[in-house]
């Protein structure tokens, strides 16, 4: 979990009966069942297909243009040994989080990223029309910051 | 000697998990994270709606629509998952863990596979 989503995720819970609180809690259990899935099927990308509420948006990237990720043991060790990685984009209720999972050959890493609120969703989990089109793109900024994007030259 | 600081996502699930409040929330959600997949997954493949399933678990169809696409508030009452198991020819467990950790599988599954081991992660020490 990055510092600055633990930050976002406590200020939500800091009225515990709110709907934000609820939100995160229930983004936490969907982080943890993909965890558990992962741990069944080894297999990103099937996994991810099984898990509800589905990602709205999600983004393949090589493990090797991972460049971003803070210098923790951790972090270092995912530098080193990711094979490839997805990132995607969740909402639970008005609560939008950007979730990283990394195939780090021994290990898959499920990382809660970022956390911010939005208005009140549809029942597809975006906005409007508009933000379900922007989705993509909040997505690709924020693997920006996360990667080196000149692998998608070579593509 | 410096003890090793606790990951902030166990500190935020220890702390969740902690509040009766909460638990409820979480653990209907990894409940349905996975029912609704499953139930979606069976669908497709047995060429059923979701107006016929509804009609044959007695679920009114907006709710099993919501709980396909994991969005339901509640997990279905213990009745309703027995019919969704006759409706679907399917049996499912869920394992309860005193930690309060839930998990659900399809009771007639094949040995699990060997698969490298997973745990949540701290971006930042």
């Amino acid at each position: 979990m990055h510092p600055t989503c633990f930050i976002a995720a406590t200020a939500l819970r800091a009225n515990r009966r709110s709907a934000e609180a609820e939100s995160a809690t229930r983004t936490m259990a969907l982080l943890d069942a993909a965890v558990a899935a992962l741990r069944d099927s080894g297999d990103i990308a099937s996994t991810l297909g099984t898990l509800r509420p589905r990602a709205l948006a999600c983004l393949d990237f090589p493990g090797s243009s991972i460049n971003g990720w803070p210098a923790s043991p951790d972090g270092r060790a995912i530098q080193q040994s990711c094979r490839s990685g997805w990132l995607c984009l969740y909402q639970m209720g008005r609560l939008r989080s950007s979730v990283g999972i990394l195939d780090c050959g021994e290990e898959i890493f499920v990382v809660w990223l970022s956390a911010v609120l939005t208005g009140p969703p549809r029942t597809d989990g975006f906005e409007d029309d508009t933000d379900a089109a922007l989705a993509q793109q909040h997505l690709w900024d924020k693997l920006g910051l996360l990667v080196d994007l000149t692998w998608l030259e070579s593509e | 000697m410096k003890g090793k600081r606790p990951h902030a996502v166990n500190t935020l699930r220890d702390e969740i998990l902690a509040d009766e409040g909460q638990l409820s929330p979480y653990v209907e959600q990894r409940l349905i994270s996975q029912l609704g997949g499953l139930i979606d997954r069976i669908l497709t493949e047995q060429h059923i709606t979701q107006t016929k399933l509804a009609e044959a678990v007695q679920m009114h169809q907006p709710d099993l629509n919501a709980l396909i696409r994991g969005r339901a508030e509640h997990v279905p009452t213990l009745p309703t998952l027995r019919r969704l198991s006759a409706g679907l020819g399917v049996a499912f467990a869920i394992r309860i863990d005193p930690s309060g950790a839930m998990e659900l599988t399809e009771a007639q599954a094949s040995e699990p596979k060997q698969a490298a081991p997973h745990r949540t992660f701290e971006a930042a020490g």
